[in-house]
């Protein structure tokens, strides 16, 4: 499947200009991981962990649409699960995936053109995957304290939400305008 | 702009993001199935344990880089907790007293038994002691799990016993649940499936299954009201689990102290509040116990 470029359905104005600079996506989502798995966890307030890589999955889908979201949090997610000790294989890229693709659904909106609305994005988005793996652990028949889940939710989610502004910020800068990329359109801008 | 999106092209291309995207969501949904059915030795946790050798590398060296940070922070809480903290050493030490003249009694026999190996009740000659820095920490809040810098090249295997220094000598925080040639995952004590057969000092040989209740705290269960125990008796593990079956962990290493004992009328068990000897979340480096004699080696088959 050949996946091409295609223009900005609402492109940001003065926005610069790039291509879609997926090897750019591929980079931030390595490197999200990275830091995911190796520094993030050492942060440990309350037992609440920052989400640096859904932060990076939001801005991606935010600025690349749900396609280029989607994938990227599959493989974010996979990423993650394959290097940190998490215990499952397979639902934190099920998660991510729904984030990258719900964020994507919003690229190009103009009420996210702040830096605002993106960082509560992000705060959704790990109140969102901390709520499905909760799910899945119970599913799972795994005991899971109420209180415990309440606790590192809400850590989780302030945490996350004091490094999504830099993270998006960073993404903007490196990715540029916001463009949906999707398989079969080749409208000859990028 | 409606024609454009109705155009044959428009709809090739939503229904390859629809197949695209479904196809990984299935991908996940067989992958999560998979790996929930496989034992530890199955390809996916194989894989689990290549890619988490691949980045022990990286997660050495930021390990390395954060601990003088996570140091000045451990001695900023711990300043905040001072006062409290002497009160309750304070009143440790008066029980550690009254225990030393126990164990002097006991420290003879005691000796001598645990120099025959294979007893299975000396962890310190069963097993060979593998020292080992913690070098990542779980991503989930969910998993109380880290990984460490030994692997099956050191001896280390599942279910080898993980201990650390705690507030009074090595005590139990951990199991190891993977292990790569170079690196492996310890789940701890306070993960909510721990249930381990534990047994109490001054206890007339109580057996009773330890469960973490809340963060940093455990309860025994299964401990009849009849058998004596009082605060600051000591927990260790029984070496076997329910009905006599062999358990993972050998007989005899700390795990903490009771801190509360009680029951209602119509109980027949006490309830037990323990209080760990060690808070893995302020750990930095643990002892892993690689299994040496063959006992050992059988407990670590255990299923």
């Amino acid at each position: 499947m050949i996946i091409s470029v295609g223009s900005a359905e609402s492109p940001a104005a003065g926005a610069i200009a790039r291509g879609p600079r997926l090897w750019m996506v591929a980079l931030m989502v390595l490197a999200g991981v990275l830091l995911q798995v190796s520094l993030m966890p050492f942060i440990n307030v309350a037992d609440g962990i920052p989400d640096v890589l859904v932060c990076v999955i939001v801005a991606v889908g935010l600025l690349r649409g749900p396609l280029v979201g989607a994938i990227a949090g599959a493989a974010g997610g996979f990423l993650v699960e394959l290097t940190s000790p998490v215990g499952t294989l397979g639902v934190l890229a099920l998660l991510y995936l729904v984030v990258g693709w719900g964020a994507g659904r919003l690229c190009g909106r103009d009420e996210i053109r702040g830096l605002l609305p993106p960082v509560v994005l992000c705060v959704i988005a790990e109140a969102v995957v901390l709520i499905g793996e909760a799910f899945v652990q119970l599913m799972l028949s795994r005991p899971l304290d109420f209180g415990d889940v309440v606790r590192s939710l809400l850590a989780s989610v302030i945490l996350t939400g004091l490094v999504a502004a830099p993270v998006v910020a960073l993404a903007r800068r490196t990715l540029g305008a916001p463009r949906v990329v999707e398989p079969f359109l080749m409208s000859g801008d990028g | 702009m409606s024609n454009q999106s109705h155009s044959p092209l428009a709809q090739r291309r939503v229904l390859a993001r629809r197949v695209i995207v479904g196809g990984l969501v299935v991908l996940c949904l067989i992958l999560l199935s998979i790996y929930g059915r496989e034992a530890s030795s199955g390809p996916l946790h194989g894989l689990q344990d290549g890619a988490g050798t691949l980045v022990t590398p990286i997660q050495d060296g930021v390990s390395r880089a954060v601990q003088p940070v996570r140091n000045a922070w451990d001695w900023a809480k711990s300043l905040v907790n001072a006062r409290d903290r002497a009160a309750q050493l304070a009143k440790e030490n008066q029980q550690l007293k009254a225990q030393i003249v126990q164990g002097q009694f006991n420290s003879e026999e005691n000796q001598r038994l645990t120099q025959v190996p294979g007893l299975g009740n000396a962890w310190n000659v069963d097993y060979t002691q593998v020292p080992a820095d913690i070098i990542s920490w779980s991503a989930s809040p969910y998993y109380d799990e880290a990984r460490i810098d030994k692997g099956t090249s050191n001896g280390v295997i599942v279910n080898s016993p993980v201990i650390a220094a705690g507030t009074a000598g090595p005590a139990l925080v951990g199991v190891i649940t993977q292990a790569g040639p170079i690196s492996s995952t310890v789940a701890f004590l306070s993960q909510p499936q721990t249930s381990i057969g534990v047994t109490v000092t001054n206890a007339n040989s109580a057996f009773g299954i330890l469960q973490p209740t809340a963060p940093g705290a455990y309860e025994i269960s299964g401990i009849p009201v009849g058998k004596p125990i009082a605060n600051g008796d000591i927990v260790y593990t029984a070496g076997f689990r329910l009905f006599g079956q062999l358990s993972i962990f050998p007989r005899g290493i700390p795990i903490g102290l009771v801190e509360g004992v009680g029951h209602r009328a119509t109980d027949v068990n006490q309830t037990v509040q323990v209080d760990p000897f060690v808070d893995p979340n302020s750990l930095a480096y643990v002892v892993a116990l690689a299994p040496k004699s063959a006992l050992a080696k059988q407990r670590a088959t255990t299923p």
